[in-house]
């Protein structure tokens, strides 16, 4: 695994740019911060390219990284401001975010904010990362039955969310064709 | 309106996007800059002044147990790099914190005395666990900032003549908090910690190796009393929009029909079992474990 790490990391990024990308932007209100994020969630991996696993799981172990990484980033800090200034350029020109989000200002936005970062984070890994139970295990680095016990939890207080401020959850959560 | 629709932008249009592709300006000029740095953790002090071996930083109180307290620092009385007292031996290089747990009935004190002796700022609690998981350590939350370049990885050893032995790996100059938990026997009766909240990995099909997944309720009841356990009935019900409400029920909830989904230790005579009836889809999922 020691062996061409430069080739490796190229692959990597390719194949998991899109996807990191796009786990930071839905969770960065400023895209400069998402940019960030990318960035020190690849720097963390070039640095550790040992230690990533090969095929598929390199994609949930750069989620991982990158939750990590997103917990402890503040909000407006720069710590890539360099590296990133080519693609902060590109994503304040960019169509695809120039509508407010969704998230702001629906009521359903309102109570999957009002969940815990953990709640939240399980339903948005299935809603928006499309991951399934086995993957979010991987990411969350947990087994397969604790990360399905915590997701039918999470679901149910989500259930409990919407049901107190009035809102009508029929397939609200039934999201992906998953029931857990 | 579901959970997805929520999402800012989508995974397909950033496809679309000059600065979701991988092979945009914005995307390679960063993986270009990443890859021009030098991939052995820069940033992170060195420290390759010589280490005194066998500097004894202290011998705080941690009861009569306490009768080896090693410490190894630098010359002009940083924090150890080593330390050890009757309770856990700790091992701190550049960018990882080796901790090998040889008392986990040691007060927490004693813990937190040795992560504030090499140098970390850590809160360490007991919780009540499972026997199997007695020793273990849980952890670790970190509160404060992580420098950039660097993450936090938990890699427990499978084997070794400690207690528990692993490794944790955050960046030396790290200064903010460290929240740990060591388990520590329940007491009879006494409710575990949420098993989910330690992240431990809890075979949820067998009870002591027993199967229960998928079985009756009245099947699992008889084998529990066998054995002298309790049962904390919930009961799975699902809502037409596939969620689950799962309620603390009384046994006079439960027919004798409905299907074992999860097994949870709740406590040293007690068994949390998820029950629902067949028909439930999500008791056929669980079932299955998916």
């Amino acid at each position: 695994m020691g062996r061409d790490p430069e080739r490796r990391f190229v692959e990597i990024y390719e194949s998991a740019y899109g996807s990191i990308l796009g786990y930071a932007l839905r969770r960065c209100p400023d895209p400069d911060d998402a940019a960030d994020v990318v960035a020190e969630t690849f720097m963390v991996a070039w640095r550790r390219i040992d230690e990533v696993p090969q095929g598929e799981e390199a994609r949930l172990w750069l989620f991982g990284v990158a939750r990590r990484v997103l917990a402890n980033h503040r909000r407006g800090e720069r710590r890539h401001e360099q590296r990133t200034a080519v693609l902060r350029e590109q994503l304040a020109a960019s169509p695809v975010l120039g509508e407010p989000s969704v998230e702001d200002y629906s009521q359903v936005g309102k109570v999957l904010r009002s969940l815990s970062d953990s709640d939240r984070e399980l339903l948005t890994l299935i809603a928006w990362e499309n991951l399934d139970t086995r993957e979010i295990a991987r990411v969350l680095g947990v087994s397969r039955n604790a990360a399905a016990v915590r997701l039918y939890r999470a679901r149910r207080r989500f259930a409990r969310g919407l049901a107190k401020a009035g809102i009508d959850h029929s397939g609200l959560i039934a999201v992906e064709g998953s029931l857990l | 309106m579901n959970i997805a629709d929520l999402a800012r932008v989508r995974n397909e249009d950033l496809t679309r996007d000059p600065a979701g592709q991988a092979t945009g300006s914005g995307a390679r000029a960063l993986m270009d800059s990443i890859m021009s740095e030098e991939r052995a953790p820069a940033g992170l002090p060195r420290r390759r002044l010589p280490i005194r071996r066998g500097l004894t930083l202290g011998t705080a109180a941690v009861g009569l147990a306490a009768a080896l307290v090693i410490g190894v620092g630098l010359p002009w009385g940083g924090p150890a790099t080593e330390y050890a007292n009757a309770a856990v031996s700790l091992k701190r290089t550049d960018t990882y914190l080796t901790i090998s747990v040889t008392d986990p009935d040691a007060d927490a004190a004693a813990f937190a005395e040795a992560f504030e002796a090499v140098g970390l700022d850590a809160t360490v609690e007991k919780i009540p666990v499972p026997p199997q998981m007695v020793g273990k350590m849980f952890g670790p939350d970190l509160t404060g900032d992580l420098p950039p370049g660097t993450g936090v990885t938990y890699e427990p050893e499978g084997t070794c003549g400690s207690a528990w032995c692993g490794k944790v790996t955050f960046p030396a100059d790290y200064t903010g908090k460290v929240s740990l938990s060591i388990g520590r026997p329940a007491a009879p009766g006494e409710p575990y910690a949420s098993l989910s909240t330690v992240n431990e990995t809890v075979d949820t099909a067998t009870v002591d190796g027993h199967p229960v997944r998928g079985r009756t309720v009245a099947e699992v009841r008889a084998e529990l009393a066998r054995r002298g356990l309790r049962i904390r009935y919930l009961l799975m019900e699902n809502n037409a929009d596939g969620s689950g409400v799962s309620t603390p029920v009384g046994p006079d909830r439960i027919k004798d029909d409905y299907v074992v989904a999860i097994a949870m230790p709740y406590s040293s005579d007690t068994v949390e079992l998820h029950v629902g009836p067949d028909s439930n889809p999500l008791i056929r999922k669980l079932r299955h474990g998916d």
